[in-house]
């Protein structure tokens, strides 16, 4: 009998008389199959979940000052959502657990139940005394300038009264207890979010040179990076709920005291901010040059911070630098997206249930107003020779990934969306192919290919406007012009940055 | 006057063209004929070696297929004896199974890929928790569109259709790579291939008996199946490619593939959630009018290397078991 015979892809598609995507691989449907079979055996994650309050809990920060939680539960379980499972209830006993996972607001009477739990000593006087505080600037929240002001400085020197007390040695066996850790967040909602504002939005915005030449916005910000620290110390944390330990805030401080324009910014990860000099790169370019690389980045996180630079200087000119972790080596999503997205609008709300500031910058709010001085742009330290103890924990860490690599698919659906609105914004984007370190190419030789292969796959997606300017390829034979395995020391970057300025000017 | 100048140069131009181009080719082939170098045009060493395999062997009487515990568990020449031996006709069989390869990757895999090579009249597809595991088979699933010979899109299929007339096309990543060419690039890529070649046996089975029941591989696979559900893609992609199938006049088996003990323990919900994955499978060939065969006496620790492959006596005794179950069904 006849075997039936299929035509291939490419002649069924040619047969029809185009070439699409969609020719002869797959029939559709399934999908009820699919359901059937499900509804008949029954999908196990019912059978598998517990509630939060089952699992141990353990908070890692990384060097990046990104939260990594993990949930120990029985048998590997999957964790029900604690708002689902145990919500709070006033007047019953607290569940620590609870209170630190909680999303949303705590109620502001936690704060309250929670200082219970503080040992008797002369720290729980001063922080009875900021609990006495916390309920003046609730009452004149958004009525009453005067009296919200006053108590605000004086909250300012409890917190760090306090702060002082504890790093002096205070309370050593409380901090990063789960009671610790919940007052500390506790705290940071009543005194930076105003959580227990009474008039919520009401107060009427106040002039901003003026706020700044009488001190107000020196003052309130002083107190209010004072909550966050000690906040932060009760959670015995080495970030503040405002910004992470290396992201962000340094470039807030480049970023805010520019008077002229910046005509090209580099963004990236750390890598990016090895890789540049800056002044090299003005030079080379006769541009000014601004670095807002973010270390621990990648474009899941870049994309939400792109905007925030954008408010100090939109430059017409952005280079975005990333390598084969960006690509190929670093696939999996992270919650580090999120956690950036928590401290941001941390930030956007400090002090906002108030309304005095409704019309200033939340930075300023936060960190006071810029200084007159301006801070050179941006630019990474640089390391001045190899650190090989760094290499290998770097190769220990990508090693298992190298080699069987493959283009991050979703992660260039982020960056061709990022860079659309780039484009729409009328800057002109160009994204750089990072060059490979020797040991890199030694463990993988494929890499080389795979990079090339993956900033072309990219390259097609990108709009118009956004080029790719690809270097991987170079910088291969010296293992010198590299600190570790992706950030370049300083005799490379000046390498790198000579490259940089002749290809994007080169290959426009 | 210039009218006419312009037009006269624009046949000059266009042989320039095709001259650089004939040139172009003429050293891409020269090139690569003295470098021998093996290029990558599919998502993996090993794939590109069973494509080679499949375009050599021709047309066979059944095909299995499915991840790499089906390329391992099911060895044809031993499955074909068993046939035989219990007294049918030798059947040619190939093992087109391939490493990772769940079922969303078998759906194109099979449907462009094999049948066209083989047009087999049975189908055997070995199947176990990692083929129904929300939790894997991506990585491979991205690997294997993102490869040049099955990628999708216009361009892509363009590609192809040039590369079987050019070197030049087929074989430019290499050719603009000196790396590639000469250097430790396409000495790595030979390295690559040859460990394909070691771990592919004639008939397409997988034969790397590696023992490794280590933390790590243990942690591997419990992240593959933690949390365990059922992957609706992948269910409908089975679906889908056996209604394809048998609308093709093509037999299609489901074998239930063991695992072994310790891979029941990385269950997050415990070992009784191995019944669930049984139930599925059974289920399933329900749904689809397709025989199941599931074989008793395989899931002892010892009888594996790891977490899921058997070894090789095993896996010949397991193929030999699995001849006589479709026999006698």
């Amino acid at each position: 009998m006849p075997k039936p015979s299929r035509p291939s892809s490419v002649l069924c598609c040619l047969a029809v008389g185009v070439i699409a995507a969609s020719c002869g691989s797959s029939a559709p449907g399934g999908y009820d199959v699919a359901d059937r079979v499900i509804a008949e055996v029954g999908q196990p994650a019912v059978a598998v979940t517990v509630d939060e309050s089952e699992c141990i809990r353990t908070t890692v920060v990384d060097g990046y000052g990104f939260e990594e939680e993990v949930l120990d539960c029985p048998n590997g379980a999957t964790p029900t959502t604690i708002a689902a499972a145990s919500p709070l209830v006033e007047g019953e006993p607290l569940d620590l657990d609870v209170v630190q996972a909680l999303p949303g607001e705590l109620p502001t009477w936690v704060f309250d139940e929670l200082l219970s739990t503080v040992p008797d000593s002369a720290m729980l006087e001063e922080l009875e005394g900021i609990q006495a505080t916390i309920n003046s600037i609730d009452a004149a929240c958004g009525s009453d300038f005067a009296s919200w002001r006053s108590a605000v400085v004086e909250l300012g020197d409890q917190a760090e009264r306090a702060s002082q007390q504890i790093n002096d040695g205070a309370l050593a066996d409380y901090v990063g207890t789960p009671a610790g850790r919940a007052l500390g967040r506790a705290l940071f909602e009543r005194t930076v979010l105003e959580t227990g504002c009474a008039q919520p939005g009401r107060g009427e915005p106040v002039n901003y040179d003026q706020a700044v030449g009488d001190g107000t916005l020196g003052d309130t910000s002083r107190s209010l990076l004072a909550s966050a620290e000690l906040s932060r110390l009760l959670q015995a944390a080495i970030v503040t709920d405002l910004f992470h330990f290396f992201s962000t805030l340094p470039n807030y401080e480049w970023l805010r005291s520019q008077r002229d324009p910046i005509d090209l910014v580099v963004h990236g990860t750390s890598q990016a901010g090895a890789a540049i000099d800056v002044a090299l790169l003005a030079d080379l370019t006769g541009q000014s040059v601004g670095n807002a690389f973010l270390p621990g980045s990648l474009a899941e996180v870049q994309q939400h911070w792109f905007p925030e630079v954008d408010q100090y200087i939109r430059a017409p000119r952005v280079v975005w630098l990333m390598g084969a972790i960006d690509l190929l080596i670093d696939c999996e999503p992270n919650d580090r997206p999120e956690q950036f997205l928590d401290r941001l609008e941390n930030r956007r709300r400090a002090f906002a249930n108030s309304g005095w500031f409704r019309t200033v910058d939340p930075i300023a709010v936060v960190l006071g107003p810029p200084g007159s001085q301006r801070v050179a742009p941006g630019s990474g330290d640089k390391k001045t020779a190899s650190d090989a103890a760094a290499l290998e924990a770097h190769l220990g860490e990508y090693a298992p990934r190298f080699g069987a690599s493959a283009f991050c698919v979703s992660r260039g659906e982020v960056i061709a969306a990022a860079a659309q609105r780039m484009v729409d914004n009328g800057q002109e984007v160009i994204i750089v192919g990072m060059p490979l370190n020797p040991a890199a190419i030694d463990l993988d030789p494929g890499i080389v290919a795979e990079t090339a292969g993956a900033l072309e796959t990219l390259r097609s997606t990108l709009p118009a406007g956004a080029r790719i300017v690809d270097l991987s390829a170079s910088m291969q034979s010296d293992p010198d012009r590299w600190a570790d395995l992706t950030h370049l020391t300083q005799s490379g970057a000046e390498e790198f940055t000579r490259l940089l300025a002749t290809a994007i000017d080169g290959e426009g | 006057m210039s009218d006419s100048s312009d037009r006269s140069l624009l046949p000059r131009f266009g042989l320039a063209f095709v001259a650089v181009v004939v040139m172009a080719e003429v050293a891409a082939r020269l090139t690569m004929g003295v470098a021998d170098v093996p290029v990558l045009r599919w998502h993996d060493e090993t794939t590109q070696l069973k494509v080679e395999q499949m375009d050599q062997r021709g047309q066979v009487d059944m095909v299995v297929i499915g991840t790499s515990m089906a390329q391992q568990d099911i060895v044809p020449s031993v499955l074909a004896d068993s046939i035989a031996g219990a007294g049918s006709p030798t059947p040619s069989i190939y093992n087109a199974a391939l490493n990772g390869g769940v079922p969303v990757v078998m759906e194109p895999w099979v449907l462009d890929q094999v049948l066209d090579r083989l047009q087999p009249d049975t189908v055997v597809w070995g199947l176990s928790t990692l083929d129904l595991s929300l939790e894997y088979g991506d990585a491979t699933l991205n690997a294997y569109e993102q490869a040049l010979e099955t990628k999708s899109g216009p361009y892509a299929a363009a590609d192809r259709w040039v590369a079987k007339v050019s070197t030049l096309m087929a074989d430019r990543r290499v050719l603009r790579d000196p790396n590639q060419l000469v250097g430790g690039g396409a000495e790595a890529n030979r390295r690559r291939l040859a460990e394909a070649e070691a771990e592919v046996g004639p008939d397409g089975e997988r034969t790397n008996f590696v023992v490794d029941t280590g933390i790590r591989q243990s942690q591997e696979i419990a992240r593959r199946i933690t949390p365990f559900q059922l992957d609706r893609d992948d269910l409908a992609s089975i679906a889908r490619t056996v209604t394809v199938l048998q609308a093709r006049g093509i037999e299609v088996i489901f074998v239930e593939l063991p695992v072994p003990d310790r891979f029941q323990a990385l269950y997050p919900g415990g070992p009784d959630q191995h019944v669930l994955v049984q139930n599925t499978i059974v289920a399933l060939a329900g749904e689809l009018e397709v025989d199941v065969i599931a074989l008793d006496g395989f899931s002892q620790d010892q009888s594996f290397i790891d977490f899921t492959h058997l070894d090789a006596a095993t896996a010949n005794s397991f193929s030999e078991s699995l001849g006589e179950a479709m026999h006698s069904e």
